[in-house]
């Protein structure tokens, strides 16, 4: 019971069978029983019935034939080999004058007017005029052997019943479940960021069609929405490029004739416009690095422990400013199908965002390896690692954690690493280390024979 | 330096600041905004130098490069884009450009590449030897000396110097540095170069009045060969 304890404090289904199937199981066991009660009552006044009515005929004898009359009518009733009726008649010295006296127990040998039931029998003893008694018994053997086989049946049928209850309740809740699991594993997909996912729909048209449905709705709807919003981003993005590039040559041309006093804020103002270009450049390698996620166009065979070798020699300067030390283990040697200059752009945001949130003196450890058919590409710093609920918005454009405003970036080099990720058909898996933050890339290993 | 080029760009305020960088390095420059009209005058006219934009109305700045190149005329390309997107550059490149720089741009960034260009053209032998003021750079040997000191590098800071050493005198930005050092055609948008370039500068300045390696903010790094 124990171990049924968890189905139903998560299954709504699980409480809801035990409990019908517990409530039909109680009422069926008391109309069974009622049954019991009223078969066995009828039983037992039939037989009462049918002795007072032995005792009345065996009197009427007596009253007609006096004594050599019952004791006939005793002794042929004695020798009627099935009937479960038993007569016995006694002299005025207790001996007996008919019938069997030792199947009878001696305790309903005493005269009673009303029936009396002793170990396997039910009994009356009546004095005859002349001092005679005359006993009539039943048997009660094959009545209770009845009784007992009313009862087997009819604990036989609420076991049926029970067992259909339930499994009937299991078949329709499972049947049900299943349903419920589709819409739930639809919602998931959805909470790590698929907004393509949709709940299948039947042709049906039940309840949980129509939850399919509203819910295929809802998501069609939030997935025009982001795709609108990122559209806008994206467009906007382009857009600037021209008038950015004219701002930019405008102020590079007035710079050189303005006096020197003017040129030092032109300076400013172009480092200013830069920015803004690598932001937007930024935001459009995000969006068409996503747009192109499943073309193998572009896609070569590249050895993924050079490109993070070449990364680890780009930022060796860097990491040396920050006494921080990159090791690397690579234990792949795999290659895999990929753009080499987006994955050198993810690897070095990945090591770039490492160094910016490692302590002074800080180690960083990078490792490939290689992992059923996949290669697994792991840093992990010794930074703070990602606030609590900042987990899967890191990806986000333009997110940044409550910490980063301290650290330069636009938090736009996880969404890149994200739509590279994305456009490798590869897996990231980010997960607070204690202390830092690791995060892990999968893909999909190049067979040797193809590379 | 000097020679003709021919710039085929729609934007005409594109096209005029270009024209202006061109001309400040001695270059005579023409400007067609119509894409089929800049192939036909870049397949009769010897020019030294073609830019092409890569969206041109009519006809498409790749399809200009191809063409050209059918018709195997080896004029230098540089390709110019809106569209600063890695996989474009290496279209780009593939389609027979020979160096393709994305908009906007630094306007050190396209002089370097325009002089890179022109140099290849003129096909200098590589000299052995790199003398920048008091530096001596020995490529084979892969040694820096600076008068007559001994300045260790690793292989990246050889190459670094190496680059500004070509292209002593003028200002280098970080992108194209990052291209020709690191291979690398993305902005990190961190100070990746710049750290790497202070470390070879205090190798190279330590214990010398003159800093022969001056940076310019918004400008980039330059080799300075003193007076």
């Amino acid at each position: 019971m124990r171990a049924l304890a968890p189905i139903f404090a998560h299954s709504w289904f699980a409480r809801i069978v035990a409990t019908f199937s517990g409530l039909f199981a109680a009422l069926m066991a008391l109309a069974l029983a009622g049954v019991y009660v009223v078969a066995a009552h009828v039983v037992q006044a039939q037989a009462q019935a049918s002795l007072e009515a032995d005792l009345a005929s065996f009197a009427e004898v007596y009253a007609q034939r006096l004594l050599p009359g019952l004791r006939e009518a005793v002794e042929r009733r004695a020798q009627a080999p099935d009937d479960h009726r038993i007569a016995l008649l006694i002299g005025r010295q207790g001996e007996t004058l008919a019938g069997a006296s030792a199947r009878l127990p001696a305790a309903l040998l005493q005269a009673d007017a009303t029936p009396r039931r002793v170990g396997a029998f039910l009994g009356m003893t009546r004095p005859l005029l002349g001092g005679f008694t005359l006993t009539v018994a039943h048997d009660r053997a094959g009545d209770d052997a009845l009784l007992r086989n009313l009862a087997l049946t009819l604990g036989g049928v609420a076991a049926i019943a029970l067992a259909f209850g339930l499994v009937g309740g299991l078949v329709i809740g499972r049947t049900s479940l299943a349903r419920v699991a589709e819409i739930n594993a639809t919602l998931a997909r959805v909470g790590q960021g698929d907004l393509a996912a949709r709940a299948p729909e039947r042709a049906q048209p039940d309840e949980f069609a129509t939850l399919a449905h509203g819910l295929n709705r809802m998501l069609e709807r939030m997935g025009g929405l982001v795709e609108a919003l990122k559209a806008v981003s994206d467009r906007v993005a382009h857009e600037m490029r021209t008038p950015l590039a004219h701002l930019r040559s405008g102020l590079e041309d007035a710079r050189r004739r303005a006096p020197p006093e003017v040129a030092h804020k032109l300076t400013e103002l172009t480092a200013e416009t830069e920015e803004m270009i690598s932001v937007f450049a930024a935001l459009l390698d995000v969006a068409t690095t996503e747009a192109a996620a499943g073309d193998p166009r572009g896609l070569k065979s590249v050895a993924l422990d050079d490109i993070v070798e070449d990364v680890i020699e780009l930022y060796d300067a860097v990491a040396d400013e920050r006494e921080a030390t990159v090791a690397f283990a690579p234990r792949a040697g795999a290659r895999l199908l990929g753009d080499r200059h987006l994955l050198l752009r993810m690897v070095a945001n990945l090591l770039d965002n490492a160094i910016k949130f490692s302590p002074q003196g800080g180690r960083i450890d990078i490792s490939t390896e290689a992992r059923g058919a996949d290669v697994v590409l792991t840093i992990r710093d010794h930074g703070p690692g990602l606030p609590d609920g900042f987990g899967a918005q890191a990806f986000d454009r333009f997110a940044r954690g409550p910490g980063a405003a301290k650290t330069p970036g636009h938090g736009l080099g996880l969404a890149l690493v994200r739509a590279i990720a994305t456009r490798h058909g590869m897996k990231i898996a980010l997960a607070n280390s204690a202390p830092g933050l690791a995060v892990e890339i999968r893909a999909r290993r190049l067979e040797e024979a193809t590379a | 330096m000097g020679g003709t080029a021919l710039i085929i760009e729609d934007d005409p305020r594109m096209a005029d600041h270009v024209a202006g960088l061109l001309r400040g390095l001695d270059y005579a420059a023409v400007i067609e905004a119509d894409g089929a009209r800049g192939l036909r005058r870049a397949a009769a006219e010897p020019f030294d130098i073609v830019v092409v934009d890569r969206m041109l109305p009519s006809l498409d700045g790749l399809d200009i490069i191809r063409r050209l190149r059918q018709l195997e005329i080896a004029t230098p390309v540089l390709a110019l884009s809106a569209l600063g997107r890695t996989a474009d550059k290496v279209e780009g490149l593939e389609t027979g450009a020979d160096d393709y720089l994305p908009k906007p741009f630094a306007d050190e960034e396209f002089v370097a590449r325009v002089r890179s260009l022109a140099r290849r053209a003129r096909a200098e032998p590589h000299p052995e030897v790199l003398l920048v003021g008091d530096i001596e750079i020995r490529i084979k040997a892969r040694t820096v000396h600076r008068a007559g000191k001994h300045i260790p590098t690793s292989r990246k800071e050889f190459e670094l110097i190496r680059c500004l050493a070509e292209h002593a005198g003028h200002f280098l930005p970080r992108s194209f540095l990052l291209e020709r050092v690191w291979s690398l055609r993305f902005d990190p948008q961190t100070n990746v170069v710049d750290v790497h370039v202070s470390r070879l500068r205090r190798k190279l300045d330590e214990g010398f009045e003159r800093e022969a390696l001056v940076s310019a903010r918004g400008e980039g790094y330059k080799l300075d060969p003193g007076a």
